[in-house]
């Protein structure tokens, strides 16, 4: 049986894990609340983030795209 | 897209139809990655900036050989890593595997009031920027990259280890610290 420490350390890890581990994983995710809650909190990182990424407004994405154009333009004609 | 030769030598010749092509379509990209690394959003322009600046002052010198997308975070790693020297902030010195440790028993069992908050209110300070940044604040810039390359941009392994020049293992690990990091201190900000 895996204790709630290997548990975590499997999910939270980019190794690759076998078949038979990922269901005894699946198991003790379904009946342990704590660890179910770690698994959950981990997909959430990247959710949350991605979310709160997506909220910057447009414009401010804009402005920035065209003080660069006008930047590298000015640049490109001082020199030539 | 859009990376033969020909488009190649039309931005070095500084063809205003090519540049303008290229920023519009990378910057959104690159600037979301500053903040999505924890920087604030004056320094998150600042830093975008740059890149672009830098990109056209060395373009001479790119081969083609990696995609202009992968050459940009490139240059991007190597801004966010200077930029947090001068800043002089210091990464965690505790080692993460410890703290993960310091959560069980004897036995691999939760300590009961170290084990996980509940995921509503966990999830709303993930939205954050603000508490995430100050989270992002405590992890390496190489693990931070790391991060927002696998997860936000969703790169695929072989580009994310070009970009930091590390191997698949090394990232698995930069990957495991930057994630269990940021889970512990979001954690901590939610109970």
């Amino acid at each position: 049986m895996l204790n709630c420490k290997t548990v975590v350390k499997k999910i939270s890890s980019e190794d690759q894990i076998s078949w038979m581990q990922k269901i005894e994983i699946k198991f003790h995710l379904m009946m342990c609340h704590h660890c179910g809650k770690y698994a959950k909190q981990l997909k959430l990182l990247s959710a949350g983030l991605k979310k709160a990424l997506s909220l910057q407004n447009s414009q401010n994405i804009q402005k920035i795209e065209d003080q660069v154009i006008n930047k590298i333009k000015d640049h490109s004609n001082n020199k030539g | 897209m859009n990376e033969n030769k020909e488009f190649l030598e039309l931005l070095r010749l500084k063809d205003h139809n090519a540049l303008e092509a290229i920023v519009r379509q990378h910057t959104e990209h690159l600037y979301k990655a500053c903040l999505g690394m924890g920087f604030s959003i004056s320094e998150s322009e600042d830093l975008t900036q740059s890149v672009w600046m830098t990109f056209f002052d060395i373009i001479h010198v790119f081969e083609g050989r990696s995609t202009i997308r992968t050459f940009l975070f490139g240059i991007l790693y190597n801004k966010a890593s200077e930029l947090r020297k001068q800043l002089k902030k210091a990464d965690a010195t505790e080692n993460i595997e410890s703290v993960l440790d310091a959560h069980f028993d004897e036995n691999g069992h939760w300590i009961l009031n170290h084990s996980p908050v509940s995921p509503d209110k966990f999830f709303e300070n993930t939205q954050t920027l603000s508490i995430i940044g100050k989270c992002l604040d405590y992890l390496p810039i190489n693990q931070r990259m790391a991060f927002v390359l696998k997860e936000i941009e969703e790169e695929i392994t072989e580009e994310i280890c070009r970009v930091l020049e590390i191997t698949a293992t090394h990232l698995g690990v930069l990957l495991f610290r930057a994630k269990n990091q940021l889970r512990e201190c979001i954690d901590q900000k939610s109970r």
